[in-house]
């Protein structure tokens, strides 16, 4: 029998060969399939466990503006955000109709640190009194958002009436719903001379309102039909304290009180450039007057020069020509003004309109062209007549604050600049005649101590100035030396930057001509430099110095940067891990190797060589980098470098990375949670979705696959039908021989067909299958990719187990098909 | 001369269930009687020829004449069942050679215990070497014996089937139209060749065929042909003895 076995093992191979074939395919597919569908379960989970950006630290200029003449024309709003990834856009939304319309302002970014990047919108107020209602917006790159609302209550900007005791628009979040905006003469518990103040009422729908005045309701100020109410109160108010309460009828009554104060007072003006009496020096284009009250004005003009001008319009305050030109002399003005309601008013001013000369100045201190080690200087003056004193330094472009009504002053304090400033003192008198000294002050930074300067000289063409910098009048600066050698043949600029006002030793550097290929020469060698050179200071100081300095490098070389690639929180389990560090030292990089291990001890670690990727490659300074090889997920590898420079002296450098192939854990910034409830169910059920066809897609094919080798078996077995006539009439084999003959023989067959078939398809196709499915979810879904967690390797586990299962049915499945058939054409 | 029967058919009726294919089992299925009520004898030596249309159940009429298959109605006996096959269809195992194939029932079965050891203790085909040579010379197959059925012509592999037949000696040879897809040569060629086995061997040849009477008549000993469920003797060569 096993003759016969032998010869049919070599003769149909098709039979195992297409099982291959057929069941890594299968197994494959299965493979890719659970894969993809694991991949959705992720996303779905991490987008159930992840949102949109951070927003924090959300801050208005305030969130209650009084009204007042200096009140701001803007608010600024400024907030934090952090996202794990890149925020594409944040907005902040505001509304001043209660969200029937709603304005978004895009944010400038103020600054960024390691919190988060903090964003400044400016909302424009437009109108008074007013509730401004915001709220703050912003997604990110991958798709997510969130905004930040105060809880569905909105931050708001109320602007009232100062003098309210209570705020107009108070936030009842039930009245505001309703009321929108109202407007009433000058704002509630302001004081009026109009008997009729115009009314505006804005609602957030059509309602019918009513008017009661001081507890008098009236029939005719009921209104309905509108949203926007324009009103003129049809009785006037009584002197004193007034009662207003608006009715508004929508779903219930809301009543709302206010105060205004009708005071039919005297009135008044005020001359804001001179006073009654008063002497003029100054020659006037305009003169300005202010009243208590809307009126009309006449001003008439008497004296060597006449004049007179009439408003057109009521206001508060006006401005009259100036009538008197250049003619001096004793002028009357008079001036009447009238209101709305009959009141007048005359005013007489008795001005003298005199001449002026130039006043002069004395500067007493600082004496002209005099050098000061100071950071600032006192200017000390006297003039001849009071005058307005100021003094500016034209190179700092700053000036004192100006001192009034003085004949002798010291001005505060003016901030110099290193070198040489030009300050002028200007003196004006009260008829605007001005005039200035200009003064040449030099300021010196700094001192130094003679015996302590020091020169030594490095490879690669450099020097280094050693200076002991004894005192500082500015704790910025910049020392200026300029070294020449005794042949006096070159000449070499140094300069230093001194920040932070510490004294002590600072060293300089420049370049001086030497080739590169001597540099060698200097290692262990003393190099003289025409013996002396001369160093001096800005300050015109002079020092000898001798420049016979011996050059020793001693210190291994140094790590400037550190990089990886992928960055350090994106590194996965299937990542090549680049380390990248920028190496430096005085002689050059010899080489670097690195030692990692997966222990911080770095017990039988693994070795290999670092690569120098930058240029020149003589030196070695730059990038050295080495690939580590891929770690499992939450692993964490600890490395280290050893680094040699070309005179054999060492240093060492120790890091560390871990892997995660979820989101870094140790990553901040990352809220849990998706804050949209839509996008959440969009997200879910697209997932949901895509899973439930995959189940569907996977049924079917078993279906068909076990059609498909029922069909197989079926038709091999009828074809087997002359076989088995053989085997039963001619070899006259009995029915259970040749059961058990069809039974190894399946048996044997499936299992190379679906071993090797299972072994190929899980150990070669499936990698295959899911890098094509891992390429294309990354090219059609851009940064998406990174919610999917493709990962082939994990799943191995419980996919071997399925597997088994899975031959195992089928092996049964097919023993059964065989048993059946077999038993048929036996008979 | 009255020759003694070796396969008694009485009374026989056949019949078989016919199945419409479905996709996973069949989905109906119905009974077709071809033959009824038939009495028939096979008599020892004589070359019998059963003709008949297409469907009309002669291979039916075949298979319980050889007890492959049970009669639905009647009784069939046998002096002795020794029974060769001859088929249009492969009764040769295509990864065989056509040595190994005629000597196959040798290798397991009845035949190898009876014959194993003669097959196992001589040069290549032991004490059956004399006789087989004398059936690959007279039946013209020597020059096929190493090939695999595949590359020999149906004619070759009829001939080998018959020779297998001759060399387990089996008394009756039933032949389930071999001739099927010959050429007229090879038919005929064919037919000499069970001529040869009924008077040179004395086998007797049941040849269900659906070859023309007078081509018949000058190889079968008999003919019969089935007709309206039953047979009707076309010719008998004794009888018009």
């Amino acid at each position: 029998m096993f003759w016969l076995f032998g010869k049919r093992f070599s003769f149909e191979t098709r039979k195992y060969t297409s099982g291959i074939i057929l069941n890594a395919g299968v197994t494959a597919l299965v493979i890719a399939m659970l894969v993809v569908a694991s991949s959705f379960l992720s996303a779905s989970y991490r987008a159930n466990g992840q949102q949109g950006p951070r927003i924090f630290s959300i801050m208005a200029t305030a969130s209650t503006l009084d009204l007042s003449l200096d009140m701001p024309r803007t608010v600024n709003v400024t907030c934090g955000i952090s996202d794990y990834y890149p925020v594409e856009k944040v907005l902040l939304y505001y509304s001043t109709d209660f969200w029937k319309s709603r304005v978004s302002v895009a944010g400038t970014v103020l600054s960024s640190n390691l919190t988060g990047t903090y964003y400044q919108f400016t909302i424009p107020l437009l109108q008074v009194p007013e509730t401004y209602l915001y709220f703050l917006w912003a997604n990110n790159s991958v798709g997510y958002f969130s905004y930040a609302d105060n809880q569905h209550y909105y931050y708001s900007i109320l602007v009232q009436n100062e003098n309210a005791s209570v705020p107009f628009n108070a936030q009842d979040p039930k009245l505001l719903h309703v009321i929108q905006s109202m407007q009433i003469g000058y704002g509630n518990g302001t004081t009026t001379r109009n008997p009729a103040p115009f009314i505006y009422v804005e609602l957030n729908e059509t309602s019918p309102i009513s008017l009661v005045l001081n507890g008098n309701p009236s029939d005719s100020w009921a209104f309905t039909g509108n949203r926007i109410y324009n009103l003129t109160l049809p009785m006037d108010l009584t002197v004193g304290t007034n009662l207003i309460t608006l009715n508004v009828d929508q779903k219930r009554i809301f009543s709302f009180n206010f105060t205004v104060i009708y005071s039919p007072v005297p009135l008044n003006i005020t001359s804001m450039n001179f006073a009654n009496n008063s002497v003029v020096y100054n020659y006037m284009t305009n003169m300005t007057f202010s009243a208590n009250d809307l009126v009309q004005a006449h001003v008439t003009t008497t004296g060597p020069q006449v004049g007179t001008w009439n408003s057109t319009t009521y206001a508060t305050s006006f401005t009259v020509p100036w009538t008197f030109g250049q003619v001096y002399g004793n002028y009357t003005i008079g001036v009447s003004i009238n209101d709305h309601y009959g009141g007048s008013f005359t005013e007489t001013y008795s001005v003298s309109f005199q001449k002026s000369e130039f006043p002069w100045i004395h500067v007493d201190s600082p004496a002209n062209g005099s050098t000061v080690v100071a950071s600032n200087i006192t200017i000390t003056a006297n003039f001849t007549e009071a005058c307005a004193a100021v003094a500016s330094n034209l190179n700092t472009t700053t000036s004192t604050p100006i001192i009034q009504n003085v004949t002798n002053v010291t001005l505060p304090a003016l901030a110099l600049m290193n070198g040489w400033n030009y300050i002028q003192v200007n003196a004006t008198n009260l008829a605007n005649k001005t005039t200035s000294v200009l003064l040449r002050v030099n300021q010196v930074l700094y001192s130094t101590n003679n015996g302590s300067r020091d020169l030594y000289v490095v490879p690669g063409g450099t020097f280094h100035l050693v200076v002991n910098v004894t005192s500082l009048v500015v704790p910025n600066g910049t020392l200026r030396y300029a070294l020449v050698n005794s042949s006096g043949l070159t000449c070499y600029s140094v300069s230093l930057n001194i920040t932070g006002g510490e004294l002590g030793y600072y060293t300089m550097k420049a370049s001086i001509p030497i080739p590169l290929a001597t540099i060698d020469m200097f290692y262990n060698y003393t190099l003289q430099f025409n013996t002396t050179a001369i160093i001096f200071n800005e300050d015109g100081q002079s020092f000898h110095v001798l420049v016979s300095y011996l050059y020793q490098d001693t210190e291994g070389p140094t790590v400037s940067e550190e990089g990886f690639s992928p960055g350090v929180n994106s590194i996965t389990s299937s990542n090549y891990v680049t380390i990248i560090l920028d190496l430096n030292d005085l002689t050059g990089v010899k080489n670097a190797s690195i030692e990692y291990a997966t222990n911080p001890s770095l017990a039988t670690p693994t070795k290999a060589n670092m690569t120098f990727t930058g240029e020149p490659v003589s030196n070695g300074i730059g990038d050295w980098v080495v690939t580590l090889p891929p770690y499992p997920n939450s692993t964490t590898v600890y490395f280290k470098v050893l680094m040699y420079d070309v005179l054999n002296n060492s240093a060492s450098f120790t890091g560390s990375y871990s892997v995660h192939d979820v989101l870094n854990p140790n990553t901040d910034q990352i809220i849990p949670g998706v804050i949209n409830q839509t996008f959440n169910k969009a997200i879910n059920g697209a997932i949901g979705t895509l899973i439930a066809i995959m189940v569907m897609i996977l049924s079917i094919f078993i279906v068909i696959f076990i059609t498909i080798n029922d069909q197989n078996v079926k038709r091999e077995i009828f074809r087997e039908s002359d076989r088995l006539f053989t085997l039963k009439h001619v070899c006259e084999l009995s029915e259970k021989s040749i059961r058990h003959f069809y039974y190894i023989e399946q048996g044997l067959q499936d299992l190379i067909g679906y071993g090797i078939g299972i072994v190929m398809g899980f150990v070669v196709l499936a990698p295959v299958f899911v890098w094509i499915i891992k390429i294309t979810l990354i090219s059609w879904t851009y940064n998406f990719q990174t919610l999917f967690f493709l990962s082939y390797s994990a799943l191995g586990s419980w996919v071997g187990l399925l597997l088994v299962l899975f031959v195992l049915s089928g092996l049964l499945i097919k023993m059964l098909q065989v048993d059946r058939h077999v038993a048929k054409m036996g008979h | 001369m009255s020759q003694k029967w070796v396969i008694k058919l009485e009374n026989v009726t056949i019949s078989y269930r016919v199945e419409k294919p479905g996709a996973l089992r069949p989905r109906s299925s119905k009974i077709f009687t071809p033959l009824e009520g038939i009495f028939l004898d096979v008599l020892e030596g004589e070359f019998l020829s059963i003709s008949g249309p297409n469907g009309s159940g002669k291979t039916s009429l075949l298979n319980v004449m050889s007890g492959v298959k049970s009669p639905f109605k009647g009784r069939v006996s046998w002096q002795e069942k020794s029974f060769g096959f001859v088929s249009q269809d492969q009764f040769l195992l295509p990864e065989l050679t056509i040595a190994e194939n005629i000597l196959l029932p040798f290798y397991f079965g009845k035949e190898s215990h009876e014959q194993g050891s003669v097959l196992d203790t001589h040069d290549r085909y032991g004490e059956l070497g004399q006789v087989l040579e004398t059936y690959f010379a007279r039946f013209k197959i020597e020059d096929i014996l190493e090939k695999r059925p595949g590359t020999c012509s149906i004619g070759q592999q009829q001939r080998a089937l018959l020779v297998r037949a001759l060399t387990m000696d089996r008394k009756i040879i039933f032949a389930d139209e071999p001739e099927q897809n010959l050429d007229s040569d090879g038919r005929i060629e064919l037919l000499e060749s069970f001529l040869e086995a009924n008077r040179e061997f004395g086998k007797t040849i049941v040849l269900v065929t659906q070859e023309h009477p007078d081509v018949l008549k000058r190889y079968a000993t008999r003919g019969v042909k089935i007709r309206d469920l039953g047979l009707v003797e076309i010719f008998n060569s004794e009888s018009a003895a």
